[in-house]
């Protein structure tokens, strides 16, 4: 009996070491999927918010939720100062919260540079937004949202369309883009003075949509805009001065 | 057929105690949660109703597991039910597995509920039905019913007390020695084997939390399920064959 009961104890700890062994091949498997899912892990280092992320058990979600709360409480009560902080640590525990991204680079790029008039400060405040902008495209491949904020920035606020409108391609080339995107892409090459690109990207516009709707419309009249442009400079004509509309 | 019938007593256990209130409160909160985020723009508002779901999920889900799991056998032993069980021709191993298996299913029944009020949450905002949450419910279905595994296996040699401290205590380190193994990856070999080892002998909860790249909309292969679910199978049977160990070995 005693004899029994041993035999049975030891079949019971060899299968659990079994069972133990087979665990390493899994995990390491699953540490591989895992580094392409979530490229940040490799990035834990004390005291940053993946740290701390570490720290909340599961529960980071939430935190980035009430932290997010707070963020509006702020904004609510002017105290800017406050805020960039808090969006370091929400970018660092939820890389792939494409809003906080967003208006962590709209308030320095657009709030922050708003309240300096040194011209050269308000430059940096530009390409401190297209930094963070950046930073977030890191995380954020699969999305168009910050390839085009970038490239807003580098149109609006900077007037360098080359890199506009290279952003703007790449939020082109994400899955489900707003109509706007090809737009303002099509936009871009016109202020570049491109207007061959800007003619196919409106002649693509107008396929992907019916022709009475208002966006056909709308694609019409620039097609017929940049035949115009074209002929224009086709008759060698001096366009250096055109500005366009 | 004796697993079940423990199993089915286990369950009804479960319903006589305060788990549906639980779940009444999951679904008032949750529900109200869909009116609090309002002010924020609607992919905010999505991201934090949505990030509110799975935290009710998850943490009444822990209660129910923990506390559960880590009641079985001591309060059995307290309230000497259990010696009226294994007078009868009942193997030990059978009493286990049917308390595991109906923990298991208060634990699914519980997540039903809680996700399909979640589901018809998401629906009224949303209008679409988002079936994608099913998939992070599942690996929480999983790694509860292993919490729920390795509380049972505690409450073989401890009390009740001792049962839920323990087993809140591996759910913690599961769910940090990921960071401790990239830590003492930076120090010596010595301390890098101690960590390596210990990262593949406790389980690991990071990898059941796909519950941001669900909310995000990150793909989460068919392949990486089945990996988890294996892997969470297998700490569970590990834990129930721990738990048999210790209960051969208990004076009952």
């Amino acid at each position: 009996m005693m004899f029994r009961h041993k035999k049975i104890y030891f079949v019971f700890l060899f299968i659990v070491l079994v069972l133990l062994v087979v665990v390493v091949p899994l995990q390491r498997s699953i540490d591989r999927d895992l580094d392409k899912m979530h490229p940040e892990r490799k990035l834990v280092t004390a005291p940053a918010g993946e740290f701390l992320g570490t720290f909340l058990f599961g529960f980071k979600d939430i935190v980035v939720d009430l932290m997010w709360l707070r963020l509006d409480y702020y904004w609510d009560h002017q105290q800017q100062e406050k805020m960039f902080p808090l969006y370091r640590v929400i970018t660092k525990l939820d890389p792939r919260f494409l809003d906080a991204w967003i208006l962590w680079a709209w308030n320095i790029g657009y709030n922050l540079s708003a309240t300096v008039k040194d011209p050269e400060i308000k430059e940096k405040c530009y390409w401190a937004d297209i930094n963070i902008l950046k930073e977030g495209i890191e995380f954020n491949q699969d999305k168009y949202d910050l390839f085009f904020e970038c490239g807003w920035v580098y149109y609006h606020k900077l007037n360098l369309y080359a890199e506009a409108s290279k952003y703007f391609t790449l939020a082109g080339q994400r899955k489900d883009i707003p109509m706007y995107v090809p737009h303002i892409l099509a936009h871009s090459y016109a202020k570049a003075h491109d207007w061959q690109k800007s003619l196919e990207i409106w002649e693509s516009v107008k396929r992907k949509n019916d022709i009475n709707s208002s966006k056909s419309e709308v694609a019409e009249r620039h097609i017929r805009k940049m035949k115009k442009h074209i002929k224009t400079e086709q008759m060698g004509e001096t366009v250096k001065d055109y500005m366009y509309p | 057929m004796k697993v079940i019938a423990i199993a089915k007593n286990t369950f009804k256990e479960a319903l006589r105690g305060k788990m549906f209130n639980i779940m009444l409160i999951f679904a008032l909160v949750t529900i109200g949660s869909t009116k609090m985020f309002s002010f924020f723009t609607s992919r905010e508002e999505m991201k934090m109703i949505k990030d509110m779901g799975f935290f009710f999920i998850v943490f009444f889900g822990l209660l129910i597991a923990i506390f559960l799991g880590a009641k079985m056998i001591t309060e059995e032993l307290e309230k000497k039910t259990i010696y009226t069980v294994l007078s009868k021709p009942v193997h030990r191993y059978e009493l286990i597995l049917g308390k595991l298996v109906g923990t298991m299913f208060a634990l699914f029944i519980n997540l039903c509920f809680m996700s399909i009020v979640f589901l018809g949450v998401l629906y009224l905002k949303e209008r679409v039905l988002n079936f994608e949450i099913f998939k992070a419910v599942f690996l929480i279905f999983i790694s509860l019913s292993l919490i729920g595994s390795i509380a049972i296996m505690f409450s073989t040699f401890a009390t009740t007390t001792i049962s839920v401290t323990l087993t809140m205590f591996l759910y913690i380190v599961g769910n940090i020695f990921e960071y401790l193994k990239h830590l003492a990856s930076k120090g010596g070999a010595v301390l890098k084997f101690i960590f390596d080892g210990a990262y593949y002998l406790f389980p690991n909860f990071t990898n059941f939390n796909i519950n941001r790249d669900v909310i995000h909309g990150t793909a989460v292969s068919g392949m990486y399920m089945l990996k988890v679910t294996a892997y969470g199978l297998n700490y569970i049977i590990i834990f129930a064959l721990l738990a048999i160990l210790f209960f051969r070995k208990r004076e009952v």
